[in-house]
């Protein structure tokens, strides 16, 4: 009984050794990134863009709500950074606090529509048969359906609002991860680990959601993150369209909204530039972001 | 004599339909497994042998309850009573997989290439209730001692072995919970010859040390003859010739067995030994010829076996064939 206990710590040692010199890959995965100058580029926009919309209060003094009448459609001077509009509101205040509802949006629609995707992919891929065949209709008849329709629909029926557009962008934008996750389930599902599993008497549950999820889920935070720019640009769309969000709230759509006027296109440029050149940097830097992780998460790039 | 069998396989079929068109109709069956009776012995090694598609695998893995049997059953028989495996409740099954494993054919895709060795090794022991973690490391150390892979190597991922330590580390992981049957599917192809003979001494220490039966599938006929006991050669799905090792190589009967064997290459260069080459190629397995499925490569076809189909018969001293020749 003494002796076993001594192997027993024995064991437990060199095996916690073992563990000190451990392969890290997330750390080989981290310097891979590192190392891709256009993702680090966008990380560092998205970056700061977070920080500059988090801690608006602290790097604006406009509030982004208050017309100014006495200060309508000045260009970028010293006490407005970037000009105001027709309403003598500061472009700068209404960029940040903007940006928090447009990325707001974005994100969460993202984030909610792949988690859906990933859920019923996995399911519709592992199990296949009844169960797939109808998700797979679910999923063609929601892809197919217009979603300018839908969207006016609920604005008809509810109103437009923040939390309606990322309801119609979630129900509506889980296709594309759902493809994809099913399409990877049924994939590896085949693999001979999973017999493995199955050997061992694992459960489907746990198959589908610690064997084959992992490296599916790599897939999918890269489709998040590639959805993202989507939403900002759909958002901005609708907004300007007028049937996102309200008028009266501030996002980078609503901006662009508010300068269409013909007067203010051809006089007071920097009204449209700026919202939209802050969509355009936006986006562009969260794709660069989602290229570099899509090249290190890959698994099978390894 | 019943009593004997670890596992007893009655009439097993595992046909994998195949489907066409838009619709998706069933058009045929592979018949992957057709028909095969056969019995495990305890503590024994059956070896499986046979071309490349006769079903090998197929038949493993019914045994493992990975592949539905069509039809036939399954019995298995480890505390002295008989249980038909394909009729077990989710409980029998979970039980069961406690007692039977396997090592797959291929090394490379056995491990998931998102983990760890140690997490992927710690998984059965978790899933069969190992609570405690210094135990849990404690058996794992053992079972990597067995196959001669150092602990280091539970921190790496699969990426970074080679295909031999990666069927290593499969045996160590099937043998961790202590199996009553292993079913080694090619589990030595991936290796290079000399570690081949290394690993296929070690399974023959662990089966002493440890009453092992195994079933061990190969198609390189001298790591057959070395390791097994019994020998059940297969053709198209089809159990053709069963015997004791030593009795199938004195005295081969069926044809194919024959010419299966005639294909060994000899070290001694015997100018006399008539190799049989066989012609033509293996029929689909879907469309199966009528009548024995080795009439048309057979070089003593007759009349009789384009017709009628053999059935496995015993021609004594445990020597079982399916052949007209021998009736
Ligand atoms: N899941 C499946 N679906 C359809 N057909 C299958 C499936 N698995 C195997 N088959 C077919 O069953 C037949 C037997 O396959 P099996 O893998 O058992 O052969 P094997 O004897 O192990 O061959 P090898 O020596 O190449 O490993 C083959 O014709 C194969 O195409
Ligand atoms: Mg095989």
């Amino acid at each position: 009984m003494a002796e076993n206990n001594v192997t027993n710590t024995n064991t437990t040692n060199s095996i916690d050794n073992a563990r000190k010199y451990g392969t890290k890959l997330w750390k080989k995965k981290v310097r891979k990134f590192f190392n891709n100058r256009l993702a680090v580029f966008g990380l560092l926009v998205v970056v700061i863009f977070l920080v500059l919309m988090i801690g608006a209060p602290i790097f604006t003094k406009w509030d982004p709500n208050a017309p100014n009448f006495k200060a309508k459609l000045v260009g970028p001077n010293a006490e407005h950074l970037l000009g105001t509009d027709s309403l003598g509101r500061d472009l700068f205040a209404r960029i940040l606090y903007g940006g928090r509802t447009s990325v707001l949006i974005a994100v969460v629609s993202s984030f909610i529509g792949s988690t859906i995707g990933t859920i019923l992919g996995a399911i519709g891929g592992y199990f296949e048969g009844f169960i797939d065949k109808c998700l797979v209709r679910l999923q063609e008849i929601v892809s197919c359906f217009p979603q300018l329709i839908l969207v006016l629909i609920v604005v008809a029926f509810i109103g437009p609002g923040t939390w309606n557009l990322i309801l119609i962008f979630a129900l509506t934008g889980w296709t594309g991860c759902f493809r994809l996750v099913r399409s990877e389930f049924i994939a590896r599902k085949e693999e001979t680990y999973v017999k493995v599993c199955e050997a061992f008497g694992m459960s489907n549950v746990k198959i589908m959601f610690s064997q084959i999820l992992p490296s599916v889920l790599t897939t999918v935070i890269v489709q998040l993150t590639m959805n993202i720019p989507g939403y900002v640009m759909q958002e901005a769309g609708l907004s300007f369209l007028g049937f996102g969000v309200p008028m009266n709230t501030p996002t980078w759509g609503t901006m662009l909204n508010a300068a269409k006027a013909s007067s203010i296109l051809i006089n007071n440029p920097h009204c449209w530039l700026v919202p939209g050149l802050a969509i355009s940097l936006f986006v562009l830097a969260v794709n660069f972001f989602g290229d570099g992780l899509r090249d290190v998460m890959d698994p099978r790039q390894q | 004599m019943a009593d004997n069998n670890i596992f007893r396989l009655e009439n097993v079929k595992v046909w994998f339909p195949v489907q066409k068109g838009f619709f998706k109709k069933t058009v045929g069956h592979v018949k992957a497994v057709d028909d095969v009776t056969i019995n495990v012995k305890r503590n024994e090694t059956l070896g499986i042998v046979g071309e490349s598609g006769c079903g090998k695998t197929t038949l493993g893995k019914a045994m493992m309850l990975l592949e539905n049997p069509t039809g036939g059953d399954v019995y298995f028989n480890e505390d002295g009573t008989e249980k038909d495996i394909t009729k077990f409740s989710k409980e029998e099954r979970f039980e069961f997989r406690k007692k039977v494993q396997m090592i797959f054919q291929d090394p490379y895709s056995a491990l998931n290439p998102m983990k760890k060795i140690y997490t992927e090794m710690e998984e059965p022991l978790l899933i069969h209730g190992y609570k405690d973690k210094a135990e849990r490391e404690y058996m794992m150390e053992q079972a990597l001692k067995l196959v001669n892979i150092p602990v280091d190597y539970l921190f790496k991922y699969p990426h970074e072995f080679s295909g031999g330590q990666r069927q290593r580390v499969c045996i160590a992981r099937a043998m961790e919970i202590n199996p009553k049957v292993l079913v080694c599917d090619e589990a030595v192809s991936a290796l290079d010859v000399s570690i081949q003979a290394q690993v296929l001494n070690l399974m023959k220490d662990i089966q002493q040390e440890r009453d092992l039966t195994y079933v061990f599938i190969a198609h390189d006929l001298s790591v057959v003859q070395y390791m097994s006991d019994r020998i059940l050669v297969m053709y198209l799905g089809k159990a053709v010739e069963m015997a004791d090792s030593i009795e199938l190589y004195a005295n081969t009967k069926h044809p194919y067995t024959v010419s299966l064997l005639s294909a060994i290459p000899v070290p001694v260069l015997d100018r006399d030994k008539k190799r049989i080459i066989l012609k033509g190629d293996v029929p689909s397995p879907i469309n199966k010829p009528a009548g024995c499925p080795f009439h048309e490569r057979c070089d003593r076809c007759m009349e009789r076996c384009k017709t009628e189909e053999p059935q496995l018969k015993d021609v004594g001293n445990g020597h079982f064939v399916a052949c007209h020749l021998y009736e």
